[in-house]
């Protein structure tokens, strides 16, 4: 009915009615409310990503019905609050809704029949499919875009068809039960009959028709020949604590032709003796390991090796190992040839803390027509290192992005090409030791006694524990200068800082919430952030090592080594849960944020792809609207408005839209000031009116110069002209106050409250009397102030536009009050910008004159 | 003496897993997915606390509850379960229960009560959860 009602009155536009905008603001505020709740449910949802928590199937259903349920709900109301200009977001969210709906019930996404997939198409919400090694190669290549092999996978639906199509199973538990013995007859005997049943497996003609197509066309990308590395990437092989490292085989160097047979020994390695001793009886269940095979493109690798996230060695978990040789690094990978080593520092990837350069008398490379074969190393080269040391700090850097994408140590297979460009060939979770998760109380002893520089600031929005270097970021700053792994102190939380989140090792706020955009992506990419802790930026100095521990929400000064060693220790018993598998395919449907830059051309309804792209579209769109629809004041023409009496000649109306003035203010007049309540109001009122801002005398500026130059042209005489024109819509939390004073034109647009995400100030300047030059550099003074107040400002000749947002209510009222002497302020400098100086002048003398009004 | 734990949920998974992480923090734990597997267990050997979910096939956790507050007087018993409800929550208090956790809960959370009950540290704190 409502609903109804609101958009008779939307399309009659012109009619004059308070309750029409009274409606109208009541939607607005329900967008921001409702916004907040489905970011709210977003960031709960990934927390439950985090390893630390149970949850259950019903827990996903609930929480996603809500989520659709609160989505729907925010488009509806701005489609009533944007007269429906908004409308294919219902299609948008309807298709979300339906992709949710399948995953949490378990109707696979990736159809189960399908036998091969490309890697373009490859993500971590697909693991069941491809397995655990292909899937993080496909977030490799696809969400972080570095360079992988190209090629495809033969999922374990293909697996699933290919024993059941040779009817394997029923042979192999015979095998099994055949061979008993571990003496070394029986082993030889079991893996015998193994081959041999294999060797006489068929490909399934559906299998080899998908095979065949996808090898074509990896033919055609390749434009010619080139060679093929087959290897395995079993579902379930990087569960629990084992890793089944180097159990499975692959092959390297195959010719199309090779493929199939590969393939099947790939499978037939999964049930060799070794695997059984390895992974136990579970190696004989029909479900447990299915095995996802890859089909890769061979890179022509110059050199190449592994390397850990976290060195193995448990004696530095400060730094992170490479191993590298010449070629094709097979032997490195298997520990057999003898390589180069390198400790880099985690907190400083730019320090290459150890090397140990070895003799590498041999390197292995592609054999003709195929297979590798092992050739000499050319003399002069054997004692000289395999990397340089940018390339040392190159694949560091990567090994620290991987750690933190993956929110886990990683052990890394990588090669750099003739044209030394590096290609990632396998990611894994690497094993540590499993330690005790509770923190130990001696820990907490010997933390006692550590120099804190913050402590319980702000809010944790994703836990964890780093360390680095200090690096103070500001939203214009380039992104690529970031050093990966240093710690980002910034003021505000803004999606266009999302570009640096890859990069860092931990964030900082002094504004913003948990809830807000930025922290999605730090959770996203499990980068651990405290925000809204006020004053960051001015206790941590660019360049100071710190270490931040977001579990308790402490921040220490210097590195300290035995919370770092706490910190890598990443519990992930939960993690290969089913629900866990869902629970990351629906918030790849709900959370990732597409939608970042407003002014884009590309910041519109059809290219919302997730919740949160509609969310966030859908707020600023809202916020637009609102500043919009109040800066055209002749809707407000012949509105029943009150008169406020104020101890300055300011002659302004007001219009309550709800709990702006007080009960009593039921007059024509309000004569108090303390019968506004509009808290954003009060502020600016309490600003504006404030000893000296509104004096009709020369300012207190303390240059005299300027000062003869003001005064005959005070333009208090002339306001009555505009009288009237001088109104403000206020509500309890918003105010909206469009001035004309002289002959300048000034809005400033606010809403405050308790949830930082919903509260910003809007203000806006133009116009004047004077010439051109005059007016364009009073509008810089006016940048100059607005920036200093944390504002972000654009100018464009002699008109300012400027934003804040997401700061707590408290500073946004001291903001408010500033900008209220700001309006005073400029409506006596109409005359008086001369020059560079004065604009230099006079912004010293705003703010000497704040100080001693204090 | 480490603690005995006894875990019991019919997802088989979930209950080695909250056996793998209990492990990790000190305690030494059994866990079965069968109701009466876990009663059978329970007859037979002492244990200082059940950790049980309620919705199961065969007795459920109301009824194990009850078995174990009757078998073992001094046992502590946590339920965890994903259908929490006022009226489910006082009905396992009633039969026996020491606490009820809704899922989804926090692993350290677990263990810290866990610890308290079992007087590895003193008093449950709860601020120490980060949502």
């Amino acid at each position: 009915m409502v609903f109804d009602r609101i958009t008779r009155i939307f399309r009659r536009p012109h009619a004059v009615d308070l309750s029409y905008f009274k409606a109208l603001f009541e939607k607005f505020q329900q967008i921001l409310e409702g916004n907040n709740r489905v970011l709210e449910l977003i960031s709960g949802l990934e927390n439950k990503l985090s390893g630390q928590y149970i949850f259950d199937i019903n827990y996903l259903k609930s929480v996603v019905e809500q989520l659709s349920e609160e989505v729907y709900l925010v488009i509806s109301n701005l489609n009533v609050f944007a007269d429906n200009r908004y409308l294919e977001l219902f299609s948008r969210q309807a298709a979300i809704q339906k992709e949710l709906k399948d995953i949490v019930e378990g109707h696979p996404v990736t159809s189960e029949d399908m036998y091969v997939i490309d890697y373009d198409d490859i993500h971590s919400d697909i693991t069941e499919i491809v397995g655990g090694k292909n899937a993080n190669l496909g977030e490799i290549r696809n969400q972080l875009e570095m360079l992988t092999p190209d090629g495809f996978v033969l999922t374990t639906s293909a697996y699933r068809r290919f024993m059941e199509y040779n009817n394997l199973w029923p042979e192999i538990h015979r095998i099994h039960a055949g061979y008993q013995g571990d003496d070394k007859e029986s082993i030889e005997g079991y893996d015998r009959a193994i081959d041999d049943l294999f060797s006489s497996a068929r490909i399934p003609p559906d299998v080899m028709k998908a095979v065949t197509k996808h090898l074509n066309e990896l033919h055609k990308r390749q434009k010619g020949m080139f060679g093929l590395a087959v290897r395995s990437s079993a579902f379930g092989e990087d569960a629990q604590r084992q890793s089944f490292a180097g159990q499975f085989k692959s092959f390297l160097n195959c010719q199309s032709v090779d493929v199939f047979s590969a393939y099947i020994k790939v499978i037939a390695s999964r049930f060799k003796y070794a695997v059984g001793i390895y992974g136990g009886q579970r190696i004989y269940e029909e479900t447990e390991l299915p095995m996802a095979v890859g089909i890769q493109q061979m890179i022509a690798a110059r050199s190449a090796g592994v390397m850990y996230s976290v060195d193995p060695s448990g004696r530095r978990v400060d730094c992170l190992a490479v191993s590298a040789s010449f070629g094709l690094g097979v032997g490195v990978v298997g520990g057999t040839a003898d390589a180069d080593h390198f400790q880099v520092s985690r907190l400083d990837p730019t320090q290459i803390t150890n090397r140990r350069i070895g003799t590498k008398r041999t390197e292995m490379v592609a054999a003709e027509p195929r297979g590798v074969k092992s050739i000499p190393v050319r003399e002069d080269l054997q004692e000289r290192p395999s990397l340089t040391d940018d390339q040392v700090i190159e694949l560091a850097e990567r090994a620290l992005l991987l750690d933190r994408y993956f929110n886990r140590p990683v052990d890394i297979e990588w090669c750099f090409d003739d044209l030394g460009k590096l290609h990632i060939l396998q990611c894994r979770p690497l094993k540590l030791p499993p330690k005790p998760r509770v923190r130990p109380s001696e820990m907490a002893d010997a933390l006692a006694s550590k120099p804190v520089i913050m402590r319980r600031q702000g809010q944790v929005a994703q836990s964890g524990i780093a360390a680095g270097k200090v690096w103070q970021v500001n939203e214009d700053d380039d992104p690529g200068a970031f050093p990966v792994g240093a710690i980002a102190v910034t003021k505000y939380t803004t999606p266009r800082l999302t570009s640096i989140i890859r990069r860092a090792a931990a964030i900082i706020t002094d504004a913003g919430s948990p809830s807000g955009h930025m922290a999605t992506v730090a959770r996203e990419f499990g980068v651990p952030m405290i925000v809204n802790t006020a004053d960051a930026c001015k206790l941590l100095a660019d360049g100071e090592e710190i270490t931040v521990d977001a579990e308790e929400n402490i921040i220490y000064k210097g590195i300290l080594r035995e919370l770092l060693e706490y910190g890598v220790e990443a519990e992930d018993v939960f993690r290969d849960l089913r629900e866990y598998h869902i629970l990351r395919h629906l918030l790849r449907r709900i959370s990732p944020l597409n939608l970042l830059d407003p002014n884009s051309p590309g910041f519109i309804a059809d290219n919302c792809r997730t919740y949160h792209d509609i969310a966030r579209f859908s707020h600023e769109k809202a916020v637009q609207l609102l500043i919009n629809l109040n800066m055209s004041s002749r809707r407000f023409r012949g509105l029943k408005s009150k008169k406020l009496k104020l101890s300055i000649p300011l002659g302004l109306s007001v219009i309550d839209l709800g709990n702006g003035l007080s009960s009593s203010a039921d007059a024509s007049e309000i004569d108090e000031m303390d019968e506004i309540q509009s808290v954003p109001m009060q502020a600016i009122l309490k600003g504006l009116t404030s000893p000296g801002v509104w004096s009709t005398q020369p300012m207190q500026l303390g240059f005299g110069d300027l000062v003869s130059s003001l005064t005959r042209h005070s333009m208090s005489d002339r306001v009555a002209e505009y009288q009237g024109q001088n109104l403000a819509v206020i509500s309890g939390r918003y105010a909206n106050i469009s001035l004309r004073l002289g002959y300048h034109f000034n809005v400033i647009d606010t809403y405050v409250s308790e949830n930082v995400n919903d509260n910003y100030i809007y203000f806006r300047f133009v116009g004047g009397v004077t010439e051109t030059e005059r007016r364009h550099l009073r509008a810089i003074l006016i940048k100059d102030i607005l920036e200093k107040l944390d504002f972000k400002v654009a100018v464009s000749g002699d008109l300012v536009v400027a934003r804040l947002k997401k700061l707590e209510a408290a500073r946004v009222l001291q903001v408010l009050e500033e900008v209220g002497r700001l309006i005073g302020f400029t409506r006596q400098l109409d005359t008086q910008m001369q020059s560079e100086e004065s604009v230099q002048e006079c912004f010293r003398a705003f703010f000497r004159n704040g100080r001693n009004n204090k | 003496m480490k603690t005995k734990v006894l875990i019991l949920d019919d997802e088989q998974i979930v209950g080695e897993r909250l056996k793998a992480s209990l492990e990790l923090a000190g305690f030494t734990v059994d866990a079965f997915s069968s109701s009466r597997e876990a009663l059978q267990k329970l007859e037979e050997e002492s244990y200082d606390i059940l950790v049980t979910d309620l919705k199961m096939s065969g007795p459920d956790g109301m009824e194990v509850l009850r078995a174990a507050r009757q078998m073992r007087p001094g046992i502590k018993s946590v339920v965890i379960t994903g259908f929490a409800t006022k009226d489910t929550a006082e009905e396992a208090m009633r039969s026996g229960a020491v606490k009820f956790i809704a899922k989804p809960f926090k692993m350290s959370d677990l263990k810290k009560l866990l610890m308290t009950l079992s007087g590895i540290i003193d008093n449950e704190d709860p601020s120490g959860s980060n949502e």
